[in-house]
């Protein structure tokens, strides 16, 4: 078991406190880009899939994730260990507090399995009931994550292929670009399969119909949240699963920022360009994205790569998101999945480029992004696709007219304001 | 919605299980890093094309729902 020095595990502890900022930027992000009438059923479901979430990977989760050292399942395959699942005790128990990197892992994972289920949850914004979505989250926080958290940061196959296949270092995710952010984005694509679009977003013709967010004050507040729960995420992961040490940690922080600052430059100016204005949500979406890819690439990186790779994501977002709504009728209020699941594995893929790794890094991020694209994705959508028939995810159409507060709560976000327009009129 | 398109979404997420398949092999398999490279591109590019066809299917049923 690995043991961090004192400095540094005060360091870890100040960062741990620092991570839900990261998830309360997400929340609000996810409700200004929602409508006004689906407002508070966003926020309270927010809070309620990252309790259940959270509170299912400390039951179970992390058992099943675990961390190189701790007790897993592995099988021998002539010389080559296929390590597929952790075998920790259930509540935390196998864990002694007492400074070990497991005891830091299992505090960044409680918040980083919070995270993930609140991507998904921006993407079904306005359609998704509130019941389905606490049990997608303990099935995910307490089971799917867990497994492939543990591939990657849990001493599993992943990380090993370096070792096992003399592909580079194995697998690398300092930051949460594979476990958190290409799954959530991941697992977003296969809910928003699953509901299909709100009712209005594809009436009548083949153009989309813009439907903007209902607070851009929200958004961009949500933005400046991010930041510093997302460079504690960066931080943290690079502490934990790259080994930087100390002095090295600024660098981490100051990539993370200048990615985001080039993606949200670029994503402004192509908006500028393509709409002769800057659009706000795309612009807020150009910084998540360009947080996304340095949770891949902060830690390793220097900072002019940092910021050519925030450059390209931000500059090709506005594209992504047309093509997914324009050619793939994906409707995804939130941007979740260009955001956070094509910007994550662009990161994953640019992070082979940097740095002076092993030969046979790149084979290694590609069987990554690979096992999330080839694996994880379809078992995510089957799954999703059983519970659906057993408890439907998409409330009523008339839910989906009077919005989600009103159906599902009994009251509005705003009692007193009478803000929407006529979108959901009878056409 | 044709029972083509239904077919096409289990056949699009049966290609990208066989990708990851073809993908994991490589590495296996294989001891060559150019003949690593090609079943690791083969398979990525066999879960991208199932990928597009689960997108296909459900493009239509958008089309269908509104």
């Amino acid at each position: 078991m690995t043991y961090v020095d004192e400095p540094v595990a005060v360091l870890c502890i100040v960062l741990i406190a620092a991570l839900p900022l990261a998830l309360a930027g997400l929340a609000l992000l996810n409700t200004g880009l929602g409508r006004s009438r689906s407002a508070a059923q966003s926020l309270l479901g927010a809070l309620s899939a990252v309790a259940v979430a959270c509170a299912a990977f400390c039951i179970l989760g992390f058992a099943l994730v675990g961390f190189p050292g701790l007790p897993s399942y592995a099988l021998n395959l002539g010389s080559h260990v296929w390590d597929w699942i952790g075998a920790g005790s259930l509540f935390l128990g196998g864990l002694h507090w007492d400074g070990s990197l497991a005891c830091f892992a299992a505090g960044f994972q409680i918040f980083a399995v919070g995270l993930v289920i609140l991507i998904p949850w921006g993407a079904g914004a306005d359609r998704w009931r509130l019941r389905s979505v606490v049990i997608v989250s303990a099935l995910l926080g307490g089971l799917v994550y867990p497994v492939f958290a543990h591939w990657v940061w849990g001493g599993g196959w992943l990380s090993r292929l370096g070792t096992n296949f003399q592909l580079g270092s194995g697998f690398l995710d300092p930051g949460g670009a594979a476990t958190m952010q290409a799954f959530g984005g991941l697992t977003a694509l296969a809910v928003v399969w699953i509901l299909g679009p709100r009712r209005t977003k594809f009436a009548d013709s083949a153009v989309p119909r813009a439907i903007p967010g209902h607070h851009m004050i929200y958004v961009l507040f949500g933005c400046v949240l991010l930041l510093p729960g997302w460079m504690a995420f960066n931080i943290l992961g690079a502490i934990l699963f790259a080994g930087v040490k100390l002095p090295a940690l600024e660098l981490v922080a100051i990539n993370t920022f200048m990615c985001a600052v080039m993606a949200l430059l670029a994503a402004l100016l192509v908006t500028r360009l393509r709409f002769s204005k800057p659009d706000v949500s795309l612009c807020a979406n150009g910084w998540v994205a360009g947080l996304v890819t340095s949770s891949a690439i902060a830690a390793y990186a220097f900072p002019v790569e940092a910021m050519l790779a925030g450059v390209l994501i931000g500059g090709a977002l506005p594209f992504i998101v047309e093509l997914l709504e324009v050619y793939g009728r994906i409707d995804d209020p939130s941007g979740a999945i260009s955001v956070h699941g094509v910007a994550a594995l662009w990161g994953l893929f640019a992070l082979a480029f940097i740095n002076s790794f092993p030969s046979g890094q790149m084979l290694a991020q590609l069987i990554g992004i690979g096992t999330l694209l080839g694996l994880v994705l379809p078992f995510l959508y089957l799954g999703f696709w059983l519970l659906n028939k057993v408890l439907p995810f998409r409330t009523t159409p008339e839910g989906e007219r009077i919005g989600m507060d009103l159906h599902e709560l009994g009251a509005g976000a705003y009692p007193e304001f009478v803000i929407y327009g006529d979108d959901f009129l009878p056409r | 919605m044709t029972t083509v398109t239904l077919q096409t979404r289990f056949a699009g997420l049966l290609l990208m299980v066989a990708g990851w398949a073809v993908l994991l092999m490589a590495p296996i398999l294989l001891a060559s890093p150019a003949l690593r490279d090609v079943f690791v591109i083969a398979g990525l590019l066999l879960e991208l094309f199932g990928l597009a066809m689960v997108g296909m299917y459900h493009r239509e049923e958008a089309r269908d729902r509104r």
